[in-house]
């Protein structure tokens, strides 16, 4: 039968169904609020988490990390409880994106009785209307913050879920009777290659949260996959030091066929004066970087006139930031100075490092004191360690023509320095990616391509005799000439579109 | 009036009382500790604090209905709320019953001392915050 997992903002009414489904069912439940309890004696600060949400405090890079092992905890504990037990019922806030992949999963969101939940609300913390009013839109908001920043999603996004149900209309009972119709069905039955999935997804979970919970390991962004039970472990080369803990710290894990670690291949560079995590250069770079088993180094470039104090850090770098907006204000902090991102302009730098944190692909992030090219001589690493350079926004202040030399100069810097091929981000779609654009000149080149092999194969004998007859004796300059147009032309044809068609099925 | 600052710090661990005592004293504060919550809502029913700073989860009373119990006697009094276990729904209600502001634990005495110089700035009283180095988390 499916897993059934039921969310809900509203923690009485997902409560409520839980349990109605669980018990027509037969089968065990298991609630957030049970495994919350577990993560934080487990050592991991969901409260913090939680709080840094609401009030926006803690710097995003180390929230980044505990939100990390706190999905990888829930999901563990999620997939190891659905294995034991074959079928269950788990409900919580968000939880219908814990167990991505897996086929007999049942999807359901559930929208509360308003006028319900506010009258439990004043009843139960003793609030007149408004007050109770304000607890909720305050809560609700929050929520929503915490969606976003825990899952990347948007919460209104109703292809999420196999089934919404709004208990505005709908009674407790018959919403568990609709939800366990619909567990029953063979749409959502078990598969070997479901109950494979759930067993994969379970054991790098687990690998994860146990890295997590290891003090040499746990500061380490990496990235854990499992597929039949092989664990492939992905560092990054400035954390190489952590490659010897991994086998010593999963040994213990049950079920691991074989444990594979790896240190990231390279890493691709983005250079830009503004980060945006919603960005298409976001969306197309961790995609490359995904592919490639790449991580993704930040270089982010002072805007004009933006003063920058620049101080060493650890190993080779150079940690800048804007005088006018040091956040330590001349009073000494407990966390290092590279580390204090929160509250502080930085041009989406912080968000991007954390998503790609999340992702398990940020290689570091750094600010240059200048956009000088002589200057980014001290930020960009050589020795190949890039194998690609993207340069984003940057001299935005600066009219079309400088802002088209000033790039071309930066280029030229950071290729000499980095010794690794640079493009732009309008460049990288065209280059490395497959998109609307890519497929329309992929249907050209097919059909011409198409067209001139049918047309040769269908006027063999005009195109032999023009070639070779006795006819065109007199005119044998001219086959060579259009032998040797035609030939290049197909060939360029017949290329783009084979190289087209490899990009769109990701063979590099 | 930094001096006369008075401030009961209640958490059934002892070892909270034991590292935020010292810390509130070097921001010139008069700080009393508890572990047992009945203890200090008789000396909260004896005394006035012009803040009170209080674990949620605790045996037999919780934070909640301490909360409830010092604004209802002095309403002047601001509450900071401590917990390891904390929630949005949690710390969205204690700030509906009035709550000055909640922590999260595990923090460092530097952040909760960083609120009670917030509340007493709310109550009038100018505080300044001490030289860094309390590192130790609470």
């Amino acid at each position: 039968m499916a897993i059934v997992l039921i969310s809900s903002w509203a923690e009485e009414a997902r409560r409520e169904l839980a349990q109605a489904v669980a018990a027509k069912l037969g089968c065990p439940s298991l609630s957030r609020e049970d495994l919350v309890e577990r993560a934080t004696e487990a050592g991991i600060p969901v409260g913090k988490i939680e709080i840094a949400v609401m009030k926006g405090s803690t710097p995003r890079e180390r929230l980044a990390r505990h939100k990390s092992r706190y999905l990888a905890f829930i999901t563990a504990a999620v997939a190891e409880k659905a294995r034991e037990t074959q079928d269950l019922v788990y409900h919580g806030r968000a939880c219908h994106l814990l167990l991505p992949g897996v086929d007999h999963v049942l999807r359901v969101g559930v929208v509360p009785n308003q006028e319900r939940q506010l009258t439990a609300v004043m009843t139960r913390l003793n609030l007149d209307r408004d007050k109770a009013q304000r607890y909720l839109a305050d809560l609700n908001e929050d929520l929503r913050n915490w969606f976003h920043f825990m899952h990347d999603a948007d919460p209104d996004e109703p292809g999420q879920y196999d089934l919404t149900l709004n208990l505005g209309h709908l009674s407790p009972e018959s919403a568990a009777s609709a939800v366990c119709s619909m567990a029953q069905l063979p749409d959502f039955a078990p598969t070997p290659a479901s109950r494979r999935a759930l067993n994969d997804l379970w054991l790098s979970a687990k690998a994860r949260d146990l890295l997590g919970r290891d003090e040499a390991t746990a500061g380490a962004d990496l990235t854990v996959t499992a597929q039949n039970a092989r664990v492939t472990v992905t560092y990054m080369p400035r954390q190489e030091a952590v490659a010897q803990d991994i086998p010593r710290v999963l040994a213990g894990l049950e079920g691991v066929g074989e444990l594979v670690c790896t240190m990231a291949l390279t890493n691709v560079l983005w250079v830009a004066e503004r980060f945006e995590a919603g960005s298409e250069t976001f969306a197309g770079i961790t995609d490359l970087a995904q592919r490639w088993g790449a991580g993704v180094e930040l270089l982010r470039l002072p805007g004009e006139g933006q003063p920058m104090a620049c101080e060493p850090a650890h190993e080779e770098d150079l940690v800048c930031r804007p005088k006018d907006l040091d956040p330590t204000g001349g009073i000494e902090d407990d966390l290092p100075a590279a580390a204090q991102t929160s509250g502080v302009d930085d041009d989406g730098m912080a968000q991007v490092s954390q998503r790609l944190i999340s992702r398990g692909i940020f290689a570091g992030s750094q600010t240059a004191a200048s956009a000088s090219a002589a200057n980014l001589a001290n930020h960009v690493k050589g020795q190949g360690r890039y194998s690609l350079v993207v340069i984003g926004d940057v001299f935005a202040s600066k009219a079309a023509a400088a802002r088209v030399r000033q790039t071309r100069e930066l280029a030229a810097a950071v290729a000499e320095r980095g010794h690794a091929p640079v493009i732009t981000a309008d460049e990288l779609q065209s280059k490395f990616l497959f998109g609307p654009k890519q497929m329309s000149r992929l249907g050209l080149y097919l059909a011409a391509t198409l067209a001139i092999y049918l047309l040769a194969f269908t006027f063999q004998n005009p195109i032999n005799d023009f070639l070779a007859g006795p006819d065109w004796k007199a005119w044998r300059w001219l086959a060579t000439a259009a032998i040797v147009v035609s030939v290049p032309a197909v060939a360029y044809l017949y290329g783009n579109a084979t190289g087209l068609l490899m990009k769109w099925f990701k063979f590099e | 009036m930094s001096a006369n600052l008075r401030i009961l710090v209640l958490d059934d661990e002892p070892i909270v009382g034991k590292r935020l005592a010292p810390a509130l004293a070097k921001l010139g504060c008069q700080a009393e500790t508890y572990q047992d919550p009945r203890q200090a809502l008789e000396r909260l029913d004896q005394e006035t604090f012009d803040i009170v700073v209080t674990d949620i989860r605790m045996d037999e009373i919780d934070g909640i209905e301490v909360l409830e119990r010092v604004l209802k006697r002095s309403p002047r009094t601001r509450v900071i709320m401590i917990t390891g276990y904390a929630t949005l729904e949690v710390a969205r209600e204690s700030l509906a019953k009035g709550a000055f502001d909640f922590i999260a634990k595990p923090f460092k005495p530097r952040d909760l001392l960083e609120t009670v110089v917030k509340a007493a700035k709310d109550l009038g009283v100018s505080l300044q915050l001490p030289e860094p180095g309390l590192a130790a988390e609470a």
